[in-house]
């Protein structure tokens, strides 16, 4: 493991450990209910973990949506601003800990590890597809119902396994519906194995939220083009395929920092940014541009 | 204008709409809203449904 990854792998599993430190709640089949609990963290992390303190901004967005007589959910939505506005997706590089649960599954040696295919770029669109569908639109129509949670966040799944083993009332109301994300969570671990977070690739809302503000957060990742002698080593480095050199403010940068650390030049920065020194955006080499 | 200044600009409205957002959100108490929900297990999330 590069020295970059494990001082990231260390950050995330300390703010995993913050953020899920009811360590009760892991014997006993129970979860945090104290004051803490009415602040989101800026992860994917399910409130009904056993060990989670806080509560998932993606679960309460739903919560206000789906309630039966509307309310527009002011404080949610003004926490993820406010976390995506200063941090963008540093936030999945540093403080997510389904992020952390993938990070480690791909160390995990496999007879197929494939991170550049084709149909990569076309299917990352998918995680704004569910954000507008299964975060907003679905739940806030059929009411009552956060479908992101119910039929696809694999977060929760986890957290059923994990009360589960301690707690045997819940384990014995576990149905299809568990049976069906189950599977979700099964399918994501493979894929994880393979590829380099698949889910955050591909299927996280909470993901595509924050991508939104890569552009234009405080941490932002710059290329200073007049050193740059356009070797290709921070691309290839890349796990998220990503061209820092072209498109640094690209939503699909999780600011990992491998590029810059790869760089021979010390051309690209991460960090708060004060100069944009930015390559144009019309180049023809092959990056994700949104 | 140059493309920084204009980042810049929008990262300052946006932090500022965030904390009127927020601010807001805790006038109408949807901190306990928030508490309500995540204090109790979500048995959607769950998967028990
Ligand atoms: S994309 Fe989602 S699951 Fe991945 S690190 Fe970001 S918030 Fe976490
Ligand atoms: S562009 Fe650099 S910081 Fe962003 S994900 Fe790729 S290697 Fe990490």
């Amino acid at each position: 493991m590069a020295d970059n990854t494990k001082k990231r792998v260390a950050v995330q599993g300390l703010w995993s450990l913050i953020t899920n430190a009811n360590f009760k709640g892991f014997f006993e089949g129970r979860i945090y209910s104290g004051p803490v609990k009415q602040i989101c963290v800026p992860g994917l992390n399910c409130y009904s973990c056993p060990g989670a303190v806080g509560a998932c901004p993606i679960g309460s967005l739903q919560t206000f949506l789906s309630k039966m007589t509307f309310k527009f959910p002011y404080y949610v939505l003004g926490l993820l601003i406010f976390f995506g506005a200063i941090l963008g997706r540093v936030v999945c590089g540093f403080l997510c800990p389904f992020g952390l649960l993938q990070e480690l599954l791909a160390l995990i040696p496999f007879p197929i590890k494939k991170n550049r295919f084709k149909a990569d770029r076309p299917m990352r669109r998918i995680k704004y597809i569910i954000l507008l569908l299964c975060v907003v639109i679905l739940p806030a129509s059929i009411k009552l119902t956060p479908v992101f949670c119910k039929y696809i966040c694999p977060s929760g799944t986890v957290s059923g396994i994990l009360l589960a083993i301690s707690n045997s009332v819940l384990a014995g109301k576990l149905g299809r519906l568990f049976t069906w994300k189950l599977i979700i969570l099964l399918a994501i671990v493979i894929g994880s194995l393979i590829i380099f977070r698949p889910f955050c690739k591909y299927l996280c809302p909470l993901g595509a939220f924050y991508a939104i503000f890569n552009r234009f957060a405080l941490v932002r990742l710059t290329c200073d083009t007049s050193k740059c002698i356009s070797c290709g080593k921070c691309s290839s480095v890349c796990k998220m395929c990503v061209d820092p050199t072209l498109t640094p403010d690209s939503g699909e940068c999780i600011r990992c920092g491998d590029c810059v650390k790869a760089c021979p030049e010390g051309a690209l920065h991460c960090g708060i940014s004060v100069k944009d020194r930015t390559a144009p955006e019309n180049s023809s080499r092959d990056t994700f541009a949104s | 204008m140059k493309a920084p200044d204009k980042k810049r600009i929008i990262l300052m409205i946006t932090l500022t709409a965030a904390i009127i957002l927020i601010f807001a959100g805790l006038v109408e108490g949807q901190a306990s809203a928030v508490f309500e929900k995540a204090a109790k297990i979500c048995m959607e999330c769950i998967g028990i449904g």
